[in-house]
């Protein structure tokens, strides 16, 4: 392509270099040689101008009609670019009309066939017609700006065809082929007429011209006068200037009149575009506008489809932060924001306060909070609207403040990013999720009558996809934050789980056994060995007030306390004593926190003084004896955590125990004995004791413990338990003997 | 105790009027346990903020059955309508759940009368 291009410059220059080695041979110049003389050259010129014309255009002139995605600003400059490129163009054409100037000297001599005059009128004669083909293809492209080609080219033809005539005929008076007289000069002005109206013709239609933006219209404005003014000096350079009739006259006779043609039509050309331009500068705006406006809306279109698949989907603030600043982008606002609500999943409830996601754009958050929680701009204040939060809310449909309240703006000022009482317009659009109004979107705009009913339009379809979005995200978010809930409910189970001891140590007559079943993934229940300041072994179980996570921490904590503090004390009553202060030093202050609270049962098996029990509220020890008989030994004792110190002493009581072999104590939380059947009775201690005592006979503990589920759990029928469950069996295999007890080794 | 079958556990309460008598009965009727205990606490709660000295008198007679945490309930309230200088009493305990309060303590805090009356004679 380029090098056929250049082929063809090479070939036009070749033709014009013969023209000048013929005119120097043939050593001279007078004026018109002839006619058949001058039609030789005419179209040797001709074709040595269409091959330049055609190289040029290609190397220099001919641009994509391809626009691409994106530079649509771009294409709507483009124009202007093209008639300020006219303006180098006449300008560089304007110039060279003064090059005959540096030849004056010769030319005043005017010595025909000199060498000097026949190059400097070669020359001359040459760049002028380049000059002008160059002006002719710039010209050519404009034409066709946002035209249909084919009657863009018939109109070109026209205008063409009437300038070849109107030149053909010059160049025949010119040659005396015609002669000149008044019927032939007044048909040559006729034609003159044709072209001028042919030239009208060209320029009527611009329908490019309303697309170009303000600041493009005003370049417009000044080229394009320019122009007129460029293509008049040079209708008068070209043509009116004796040096040019000379030149014309010597090397291309039917140029003349056809640069006349051409520069006069540019003129027109520039002097309609000149008008245009004005005329459409008032409304430039609103084209501006809409075009935003479809920008903005393919904008949100792309959002739409961009945002449901992408990454923000994950981080919720982001993506709100995201639709503030399109929806503020889209409408052209001084400031934007978004508030949402967004619940987390149940059983978080106590962060749903935090759970309003916000965003700002060019606005704080005190600014934003007093414009929709106050009506102070609006003109209704009072009377049809309390709020716009409340409006959106009672009405679920968006809304447009044109103008606040006349020199009030939409608040008093607080000295934010923007300030606020210049707010003089308002769009506020609810976000629906469910049949509910979550939250609103908001755009505001110093300008009064800042926004229209497209913005509103546009807005509300971009608000339902904006809801989409943020509720997807949310949803996501939830998820993913019950799964690390999840992982974290495992963890505490484990970690709860490893709280209980796993081997109940070796003490010297007895058989031990105990299992703790919590009723959720954690549990309040528990059970537990330590051992007291004297060295007796101490058997703790224990039942925190309320289930799950709540109670599993306070199990540990009360666990912890228990431990601590059970190497320290010689009694039972004296440890607990020590736990209930401990713990409820510990409790929140807050009330509704405050009440939980731990029942503690506890055998110790002192080495001196026996067997013993003490109870903090909780359930009774079972005592099964040999024989088969059982009772229930219940002594004073308030729950742990409950009441201050004095109190909770006062109460305590602690009850020694006679055991003989084959006796069994067990220790049970309230989960065993409030276990439901399908029927709703309650388990209770009878059916426990005599169960325990149906089974007093097997050798182990172990066994007894098993046989009392499997009781519980038929009884139960769905073979759940309603509360933690937690039994500790502790089965006598040898009568302890006082003097014989050694106390085995133990971790202490 | 045998509980009625095809009952759904639920919970209830209400004020009922005692003539002649300035304090606030409240009548507890079905279960209260972890699933309940929030919204009576709430109720509750609601209740000794709106009136100081609130003269309160729990009914249980109907109530069938309170667990850990609506005892922590009453547990968490009784400071607080103390402090404000009035005062929470129970009253018409079934036997089933006097045994749990009795395990607990809970006689030693809370003034337990066998009747509405009585209690309401108490705090004159």
């Amino acid at each position: 392509m380029r090098t056929r291009a250049l082929l063809y410059i090479v070939l036009g220059f070749l033709i014009l270099a013969l023209l000048l080695a013929g005119d120097l041979i043939a050593h001279s110049y007078k004026a018109l040689e002839g006619f058949s003389f001058e039609l030789f050259r005419a179209i040797l010129q001709g074709v040595a101008l269409s091959w330049l014309a055609r190289g040029v255009y290609t190397l220099f002139f001919r641009t994509s009609s391809v626009s691409r995605a994106g530079d649509d600003n771009a294409a709507i400059l483009w124009p202007v670019r093209l008639v300020r490129r006219s303006a180098f163009v006449l300008f560089g054409a304007l110039i060279s009309s003064f090059l005959p100037l540096l030849f004056t000297i010769s030319f005043a001599r005017h010595v025909p066939g000199t060498f000097g005059t026949v190059i400097s009128i070669d020359i001359i004669g040459a760049v002028w017609l380049l000059v002008s083909v160059g002006v002719a293809l710039s010209f050519w492209q404009l034409i066709f700006i946002r035209q249909h080609t084919r009657s863009a080219r018939r109109r070109f033809a026209i205008w063409g065809s009437a300038l070849g005539i109107f030149s053909l005929f010059s160049f025949l008076i010119q040659t005396s082929v015609v002669p000149s007289n008044t019927i032939t000069v007044a048909s040559l002005s006729a034609l003159g007429l044709l072209v001028g109206v042919a030239a009208l013709n060209l320029g009527y239609r611009l329908p490019w011209i309303p697309y170009v933006t303000k600041t493009g219209k005003r370049r417009l404005l000044a080229f394009s006068a320019l122009n007129v003014g460029l293509s008049v000096c040079l209708l008068v350079g070209y043509t009116g200037a004796p040096i040019a009739s000379e030149l014309f006259g010597y090397y291309a006779v039917y140029w003349r009149m056809a640069a006349g043609g051409l520069f006069g039509t540019i003129g027109v050309y520039f002097g309609l575009v000149f008008f245009s331009a004005l005329f459409s500068l008032s409304s430039s705006d609103l084209v501006e506008r809409k075009s935003a406006e479809v920008k903005s809306l393919v904008k949100l279109t792309r959002f739409s489809s961009d945002v449901l698949s992408s990454e923000l989907l994950l981080d919720l603030p982001k993506l709100a932060e995201q639709i503030t600043a399109l929806a503020c982008e889209a409408t052209g606002a001084d400031c934007a924001w978004l508030e949402l609500q967004s619940n987390n999943f149940p059983g978080r409830s106590t962060q749903v306060e935090e759970a309003m996601i916000r965003s700002y754009v060019r606005i704080d958050e005190l600014s934003a909070e007093r414009i929709m929680s106050t009506a102070e701009g609006f003109p209704e204040a009072g009377k049809s609207i309390s709020s716009p939060r409340a409006e959106l809310g009672e009405t679920r449909k968006a809304f447009l403040l044109r103008k606040a309240m006349p020199g009030k703006g939409l608040m008093m000022p607080t000295g934010g990013p923007v300030d606020i009482a210049e707010l003089h317009s308002l769009v506020a659009v609810p976000l629906i999720r469910r049949d509910e109004v979550r939250g609103g979107l908001y755009v505001a705009k110093r300008r009064e009558d800042g926004f229209d009913d497209d913005d509103l339009t546009v807005l509300t379809a971009f608000s339902d996809v904006a809801s989409l979005a943020l509720e997807t995200a949310r949803l996501l978010a939830d998820s993913i934050e019950k799964q690390k809930f999840d992982g974290e409910l495992r963890a505490a189970r484990a970690m709860q789980k490893s709280l209980l001891p796993e081997h109940f140590p070796e003490v010297p007559g007895f058989d031990i056994d105990a299992v703790s079943i919590p009723a959720y993934d954690v549990g309040g229940d528990y059970y537990d060995f330590s051992v007291m300041w004297d060295g007796a072994p101490i058997i703790v179980i224990g039942d925190v007030s309320g289930k799950g996570i709540s109670a599993s921490l306070y199990m540990a904590e009360t666990k912890g306390v228990v431990q601590a503090l059970a190497p320290l004390m010689s009694n039972m009553p004296e440890l607990l004593e020590g736990t209930n202060s401990a713990l409820l030093r510990n409790s929140p202050s807050h009330t509704s926190l405050r009440r939980s609270f731990v029942t503690l049962g506890l055998i110790a098996f002192h080495p001196n003084d026996g067997i013993k029990y003490c109870r903090a509220g909780h359930t009774p020890l079972l005592i099964v004896r040999a024989s088969g008989e059982y009772e229930f030994l219940q002594p004073k004792g308030m729950a742990v955590g409950l009441m201050r110190q004095t109190l909770f002493n006062q109460m305590l009581d602690e009850r020694t125990i006679q055991v003989g072999e084959g006796d069994i104590l067990v220790l049970f939380s309230d989960g065993i004995t409030d276990a439901r059947s399908s029927d709703g009775e309650e388990y209770g201690y009878i059916r426990l004791a005599e169960i325990v005592a149906m089974h007093r006979a097997e050798a182990n503990a172990r066994r007894v413990t098993l046989a009392v589920l499997d009781h519980v759990s038929q009884f139960t029928s769905s073979g759940t338990f309603g509360d933690d469950a937690t039994l500790v069996v502790m089965k006598c295999v040898k009568s302890p003997e006082k003097k014989e007890i050694v106390w085995g080794e133990s971790d202490y | 105790m045998i509980g009625q079958q095809d009952i759904p556990v639920r919970f209830d309460v209400r004020e009922v009027p005692l003539a002649g008598y300035q304090v606030t009965i409240l009548e507890l009727a079905g279960q209260l346990d972890a699933h309940t205990a929030p919204e009576f606490e709430r109720f509750l709660e609601t209740r000794v903020r709106d009136e100081r000295k609130a003269k309160l008198i729990l009914d249980f007679h109907n109530l069938e059955y309170i667990s850990s945490a609506g005892l922590g309930v009453l547990m968490g309230l009784i400071e607080e309508v103390r402090s404000q200088g009035g005062d929470m009493k129970l009253a018409a305990l079934p036997e089933k759940i006097f045994h749990v309060l009795d395990l607990l303590g809970f006689p030693v805090v809370f003034q337990i009368y066998p009747t509405v009356l009585e209690a309401a004679v108490a705090f004159h």
